[in-house]
């Protein structure tokens, strides 16, 4: 190791995660755009990544000092969507940059990854920190950031000495600093280390906490992009989204939209767990089935039966077996069973869960994770969660499913962030979907002392 | 200007006001915690939900600024039931507590109950439980349970005060008030987070138990504690007893503020520091019989054409209206021209905004009115040296004392009093109970404490505020031209009355 790496620090606030224990063999089904080199010894070091085509597409964009607004609109033409979770279209989000540079303007990556179920980040930031850091480079030149930062998760101690040391290797290189290339273009990256609360990968609050402040989300408008990182333009990127950056310019946006459907294009790294054979990351083609997925990760466990997906990280409402029998691995078709692509984190349920069981799972996470600014969501997420344990416990009354409903109801977009939401949403769904599981435990709670 | 439509009613607004503030203007109530006028927009209490025209999602008004053409409702069933569940998400852990709660009668969680309740909770589960009566200095009390963490106190310690003495610590349900370590705060603005804290969260030590909401009534008022001339309103019960001061909002001077020093001198109209009764020798007598003693005298040396051994010494914080009736009774109509008082001139020139925020250095509220009114009048003022002399070598026979409330001229009190000797006749027009204690040889006659008075104040900016007044806590003690105005009446009066006077003394 390098002596940079020296520079992490294994802190008592959170947990120290050491390499990631994963099986990233390539399996059938898969395309591989991101995670080509990823079983490359040495991938995470520059030379290695060099070797395989790294740094090209920077050269090709400050060597030829591009024109920016070119760039924006072969980022646009890609039509590559943000892989966070919201997937709003990247090549757009860098347009929203006011062209004037009165103010400095700042690239953030999002590698705050915490959403239960979404693992891919940390394959990139642990395998491939320089594809991510290429991207950040050339996003920065696009919207005129002299400086960049990596957000990263706290307990990614392991991940932090690969990218801390990837972007003392870049500096090196002169990938990084002043005038790269010769292209009169200077930049600076800094990684920085969150103190493990989810909400900091809520782009504003990550924003407020890189400003130093509890990382409450911030109101909007005004939106980052015009008013951001200490009140300057301000663009938040996730570290797939930017990982996909050095793709699109190598190959150029037409033949990145060949991937995928016009809408959803290229591919999606997915991160599976649950009820599976093998939970691992997998980057499949957008639009595929999500049986290829299934096929990829060596289906349910157990021989068991498939009973639901959760798409998108766990905020994303459930999908049931039967819905999933025609869904394809794409925004919309997602999106039209009621859920969300979210940021790809698939988790499987076979036909033993019990989805009440996995939703006071879920809200407890919520509960324990609402920052406490919007008092829908600060209260709400406490009351969700103690109306659910009252069915675990068998203590709930007849009306505690429509409280549950209408308490979700009245969480849902009424916050300044999607916290709330995110557990309000997958709530509504889970009592939509399978409502007679909550019903058993009416049932069960008939007669209970608790009623008296 | 821009033209706006709330609940299908047009509007003229200006433009970029907030739009829960020209609302409030118009009539309409758009409920809300966190936002205060006076401090930066949170956005986090999501009681202000309104429908906007072409906008599916509800927005909050607070964060919304009016221009030309914009349309929202109030009224859909939307943003009310919007409302009213997210005033059961105050409540679910909230104590209710009120019959204890010193901020019951003016609690927005009870207003809005009242208002957009939906008065069946279904909140059947424990609340969250937190510490309650947390002592956060010499000023505040904070009950973490009633809190509903609008963050008002937090981003006025940040923004107004600018000590971030407060902050919010833990997250989620969990999250609470605090100070930095528990330190206690210290600074001189700490109640005014009493004042915006919406519910019963933050109380003040000095008005918490004492009284209820309900039974007090408010007068409009000018601080008296320095020369920055902070609106106040003075809350009172059945005009006998005050109980505490609150800021009125005056863009110019305070805006929503005002500092804890000015906050209590609320104490010096209150009984136990009153002067309530005219005294002589420590004989209490009714007032009108002080006032003819009082004019006794004055006629003798009048009379003999000595009104050059006829002293008044002149405290600076009488209205300019007080001002005014002493130097046309004294200066103008009996020719009396030794006037003296505190350097003035010398206070004024050093005056400054001690804390870069509102108390000032000038502990007096009408020294620039005051020094007006010496010029209108062309009085020559001397200083309390000039006048210790005098009394000294006997030059002062009648001494009159227009005294300062409180504390504020200590060091010329005891002087003048020290000189004092039973060949001057003294006279003491005070409402402090204190001041007439440290003439023990004057005939003290009780005039009005400063938040009953009604007149005007010209601040350390040159700005006259009205107070209006209102309020006479006691029988006897009457406002200053009440007095002289008697004064003047036994003046005039035949002798024969004096000799009846002279009988009985």
């Amino acid at each position: 190791m390098s002596m940079t790496a020296s520079l992490i620090k294994k802190t008592s606030h959170h947990r120290n995660w050491g390499p990631m224990d994963l099986d990233l063999t390539a399996q059938p089904g898969e395309t591989r755009l991101l995670m080509e080199h990823v079983l490359v010894p040495g991938i995470e070091r520059i030379d290695t990544y060099e070797s395989k085509g790294g740094y090209q597409a920077l050269k090709k964009v400050l060597q030829s000092k591009m024109d920016r607004e070119q760039l924006i609109k072969e980022v646009q033409g890609s039509s590559v969507r943000g892989r966070g979770g919201a997937g709003f279209p990247t090549g757009n989000k860098w347009n929203f940059v006011p062209k004037t540079n009165d103010k400095p303007h700042y690239l953030l990556c999002n590698a705050d990854e915490s959403e239960p179920g979404t693992f891919k980040d940390r394959v990139l930031l642990e395998r491939l920190p320089h594809m991510m850091i290429e991207g950040m480079i050339i996003g920065s030149y696009a919207i005129q950031a002299a400086k960049s930062y990596v957000y990263i998760r706290g307990e990614y101690t392991y991940a932090a000495e690969i990218v801390e040391i990837a972007i003392q290797e870049a500096y090196n290189k002169g990938y990084l600093g002043k005038n790269i290339l010769g292209s009169g273009f200077s930049h600076d990256m800094y990684l920085h280390r969150g103190a493990g609360a989810y909400i900091c990968g809520e782009e504003t609050g990550l924003i407020s906490s890189l400003e130093g402040k509890k990382g409450w989300p911030k109101l909007k408008p005004p939106f980052p992009a015009v008013e951001g990182y200490l009140r300057c333009p301000t663009v938040v990127n996730n570290v797939e989204t930017l990982a996909c950056v050095p793709w699109i310019v190598n190959n150029g946006a037409a033949a990145y939209a060949k991937y995928g459907t016009p809408k959803s294009t290229g591919t999606k790294m997915f991160s599976v767990s649950g009820d599976v054979n093998r939970p691992g990351v997998y980057e499949i083609e957008c639009g595929k089935s999500l049986r290829t997925l299934l096929d990829a990760c060596g289906g349910i466990k157990g021989g068991r039966k498939l009973k639901a997906v959760i798409p998108g990280g766990s905020s994303a409402p459930i999908v049931t077996a039967k819905e999933c029998e025609d869904m394809t691995l794409d925004y919309e078709s997602i999106a039209s069973k009621g859920s969300m692509l979210g940021s790809g984190g698939m988790i499987f349920l076979d036909e033993t869960r019990d989805v009440v069981q996995v939703l006071k799972n879920l809200a407890e996470f919520y509960h324990d994770e609402s920052c406490g600014q919007c008092t829908p969501c600060r209260e709400g997420t406490g009351w969700v969660l103690k109306i659910l344990h009252s069915f675990t416990e068998k203590q709930a009354r007849a009306e505690d499913l429509k409280l549950l409903e209408a308490t979700s109801n009245n969480m849902i977009g009424r916050t300044i962030c999607v916290l709330a939401d995110s557990i309000a949403m997958p709530a509504l769904s889970y009592i939509q979907k399978f409502p007679e599981e909550f019903h058993a435990y009416l049932e069960k709670s008939q007669g209970s002392s608790f009623h008296g | 200007m821009a033209k706006i439509t709330i609940n299908g009613k047009e509007f003229d607004v200006d433009a970029g006001k907030n739009l829960v503030d020209a609302a409030e203007e118009n009539g309409i109530e758009i409920p809300h915690y966190c936002y205060h006028p006076g401090l930066s927009i949170a956005g986090q209490c999501r009681m202000c939900v309104v429908e906007q025209e072409g906008n599916p999602k509800l927005q909050i008004a607070c964060n919304m600024r009016c221009s030309e053409g914009l349309k929202v409702r109030t009224d859909t069933e939307k943003v009310q039931e919007a409302v009213k569940w997210n005033l059961e998400f105050h409540l679910i852990n909230h104590p209710i507590d009120c019959p204890i709660c010193d901020q019951a009668g003016e609690c927005g969680l009870q207003d809005y109950y009242m208002k957009y309740g939906k008065y069946q909770s279904e909140m059947r589960e424990e609340k969250v439980l937190k510490e309650k009566a947390v002592d956060l200095g010499e000023k505040i009390v904070l009950d973490k349970e009633r809190c509903i963490l609008c963050g008002r106190c937090v981003r006025f310690t940040q923004e107004i005060s600018k000590t971030a003495a407060l902050g919010i610590y833990n997250r989620g349900d969990r999250s609470v008030i605090g100070t930095v370590n528990d330190e206690p705060m210290t600074d001189n603005y700490q109640v005014n987070t009493v004042d915006i804290c919406p519910v019963g969260a933050l109380t003040s030590k000095d008005f918490r138990f004492e009284q209820r909401v309900w039974f007090l009534d408010e007068v409009e008022s000018i601080c008296g504690g320095c020369s920055k001339g902070c609106n106040i309103f003075v809350h009172h019960k059945s005009g006998k007893h005050i109980y505490r001061l609150k800021p009125r909002y005056n863009s110019q001077v305070n805006e929503h503020w005002m500092c804890d020093i000015g906050r209590d001198t609320y104490k010096n109209s209150n009984y136990d520091r009153r002067l309530t009764q005219a005294r002589l020798g420590g004989i209490e007598m009714p007032t009108a019989e002080a006032i003819q003693i009082w004019a006794a005298d004055l006629k003798t040396l009048v009379a003999m054409e000595q009104t050059d051994e006829i002293g008044i010494w002149l405290s600076p914080e009488l209205t300019n209206e007080e001002l005014e009736s002493v130097f046309k009774l004294f200066a103008k109509e009996w020719g009396i021209s030794k006037f003296f008082s505190e350097n003035v001139s010398a206070i004024v020139a050093q005056d400054e905004a001690i804390d870069g925020l509102l108390y000032r250095k000038d502990h007096y509220p009408n020294s620039a009115g005051f020094l007006q009114a010496t010029k209108t009048y062309k009085i020559k003022l001397d200083s309390t040296d000039s006048l210790v002399d005098q009394l000294d070598k006997t030059k002062i026979r009648h001494l009159i004392i227009f005294g300062p409330e409180a504390d504020r001229a200590k060091t010329d009190n005891s002087r003048i009093a020290n000189a004092l000797t039973h060949q001057t006749f003294s006279v003491l027009v005070t409402a402090q109970l204190s001041v007439a204690e440290s003439f023990p040889q004057a005939l003290g006659i009780p005039s009005l404490s400063h938040l009953e008075k009604s007149g005007s104040l010209t601040n350390h900016a040159g700005l006259t505020q009205e107070m209006k007044g209102g309020l006479k806590m006691f029988r006897e003690a009457l406002s200053t031209q009440d007095i002289l105005a008697k004064l003047e009446e036994e003046y005039r009066k035949p002798l024969d009355s004096d000799r009846k006077l002279e009988a009985r003394l």
